[in-house]
């Protein structure tokens, strides 16, 4: 699926002006036509490491004896997300947003105090949910052209994760920062679909929680291209 | 009534089932594995009135009472003990009481102590369990231990886990002595059956294998629902492999927890794991003798090299993660 939704939106970003955008010059750059947006598109989320542990055991004088070394990451991923906004001022939208990926959890295993065969990586599949809200501004940014919108975006969202095919469902917290460019490919005043266009974004996703094996914040990027709809 | 001798030699017996298994104690009784344990609790023992150089009968109770108080401390294990007062009857004496204390053993130049129990051999009740200290070695009950004095409390500590019914465990790396033997360079489990050198306090605490074997026999509070197990089987050339040892490393805590394949199928399974992903690494025992766990009568495969198992194994909370299979090569 997320092979179908990449090309789809590339090709709606080099699309050339169809008749119907000739209208989409008539509307202002900070109040589009419509105050509903729907939006799907593929999101990339770069790896979170979660931690790394030694394996220890305990020498007679209370010290450690390593038996063998552990890191572990959660790998990059590409899923899918969408986005439910809603336009509560000229330059305001609050913003529902779900996401879903597969990312691979990956320990990597080394310096077995017994054999050779360390370093070595195993892996496990994480399904991954995220549900949010978030809330987009859009700024004054005078040399964009009429059709493309820049904005900025602060969100926070509840994770689920499921290991081993949600034989272990475990949960967190997500806060996002991060903005975007949205480029009108139609839009019209008239009807009650006032417009087509894509989204470009790029966040800084903090994570709390769920998977992570420590107390602390993981900070990974994140960016994801979509096509919405406005009514 | 039979006396079942477990001194350190701890006999897995050749059926027993894997089913959520620690290296416990288990007898045979008509044809059917029963599991020795404790049937009720506190478990009252004695100290034999009897003092040594340096060790009076009053600073073994002490030592032992602090070793009984930490395995009653795991909040997921339901055993407790009672002290029930001096005594002048001796360990491994069949008259009803657990009774702990020191014996001269000296042809015992290995062994700093032993349990033992009494055991109805028709319904395998436990009846009576007596742990004896050697009194051929030099003992210490200082807080911080003394040089060339073994540590009284570290060595009650693991006396009482065979004494609750535990058998040992392989979590501990060994070097061979040149006069024979082996001195311990790391262990993780006060079940291991080989002790520190003299002159250290470490093995007074119990580690998260002990305290998975202990409330794994006298599960309590919300151990089964808390907790996950791991289940498996070692193979080798497609064939099960028996006594393979078995360690689960939590990555996210750092806490190994081991078991053995205890059938023929190389089954293994382990309980009051931690919910999470889990390393499974299989090894060896090479670091014991293999009769400190096993029945001397069977015969297990240690020509295998150390092996992890290729996926993560997510321990979900209070049920089984799924048989996974290991497979093993030659070395």
């Amino acid at each position: 699926m997320i092979r179908l939704v990449l090309p789809v939106v590339a090709a709606a970003m080099v699309l050339p002006a169809s008749p119907a955008l000739a209208q989409a010059g008539a509307t202002s750059s900070t109040d589009p036509a419509g105050r509903l947006e729907l939006a799907i598109g593929a999101v990339w989320s770069g790896r979170v490491p979660l931690g790394a542990r030694d394996a220890n055991e305990t020498t007679g004088s209370g010290g450690t004896f390593r038996l063998f070394s552990s890191s572990t990451e959660l790998g990059s991923v590409s899923g899918l997300e969408g986005h439910i906004g809603l336009r509560v001022m000229s330059r305001l939208e609050a913003e529902a947003s779900g996401s879903y990926g597969k990312p691979d959890m990956r320990t990597r295993v080394d310096s077995d105090f017994e054999t050779s065969n360390a370093p070595l990586t195993i892996t496990d599949k994480v399904q991954q949910f995220t549900i949010g809200g978030a809330a987009l501004w859009y700024p004054r940014v005078p040399r964009l052209s009429g059709r493309a919108r820049a904005f900025v975006r602060a969100g926070a969202g509840y994770l689920r994760q499921l290991e081993n095919d949600g034989a272990l469902i475990v949960t967190g917290r997500t806060y996002d920062v991060g903005g975007g460019l949205k480029l009108a490919l139609t839009s019209r005043q008239a009807g009650w679909l006032k417009g087509i266009g894509a989204r470009l974004d790029a966040r800084a996703i903090v994570q709390q929680k769920g998977v992570i094996f420590d107390n602390r914040t993981h900070v990974s990027p994140a960016l994801g291209a979509s096509v919405y709809v406005r009514f | 009534m039979t006396k079942a001798c477990a001194t350190l030699v701890i006999f897995l017996f050749a059926q027993t089932p894997p089913a959520l298994a620690y290296v416990k104690f288990g007898v045979r009784i008509g044809g059917r594995q029963v599991t020795l344990k404790w049937a009720q609790t506190p478990v009252r023992y004695f100290i034999t009135d009897r003092s040594i150089s340096g060790v009076t009968a009053s600073d073994l109770q002490a030592a032992a009472g602090r070793a009984f108080a930490a395995w009653q401390a795991v909040p997921t294990s339901s055993i407790s003990y009672q002290f029930g007062g001096f005594t002048t009857a001796r360990p491994e004496e069949d008259d009803g009481l657990s009774t702990l204390g020191f014996l001269d053993q000296p042809e015992l130049d290995r062994v700093l102590g032993a349990t033992s129990f009494l055991v109805d051999d028709a319904t395998g009740a436990l009846l009576e369990s007596d742990i004896f200290f050697n009194a051929s070695f030099a003992w210490s009950v200082a807080a911080n231990g003394e040089a060339g004095k073994f540590d009284l409390e570290s060595i009650a500590l693991h006396e009482i886990g065979h004494f609750s019914g535990l058998g040992h465990s392989a979590l501990g790396e060994t070097e061979l002595r040149e006069g024979g033997g082996r001195r311990v360079l790391a262990a993780q489990a006060v079940m291991f059956p080989i002790a520190y050198g003299a002159g250290t306090t470490t093995g007074r605490t119990l580690r998260a294998d002990d305290i998975a074997g202990i409330s794994d026999l006298y599960p309590d509070g919300d151990f089964t629902t808390a907790t996950g197990s791991l289940s498996g089987r070692v193979t080798k050339d497609g064939q099960g492999l028996f006594g393979a040892h078995i360690v689960a490393f939590d990555p996210a805590n750092g806490t190994m927890v081991g078991n053995f394949a205890l059938n023929a199928q190389g089954e293994f399974s382990m309980a009051g794991l931690s919910p999470g992903p889990h390393v499974v690494r299989v090894e060896p025992i090479d670091d014991a003798d293999l009769d400190s766990f096993f029945d001397p009568a069977r015969t297990v495969d240690i020509d295998f090299r150390v092996t992890y198992h290729d996926r993560l194994v997510v321990v979900p909370r209070g049920a089984d993660s799924g048989s996974i299979e290991v497979k093993v090569v030659r070395k």
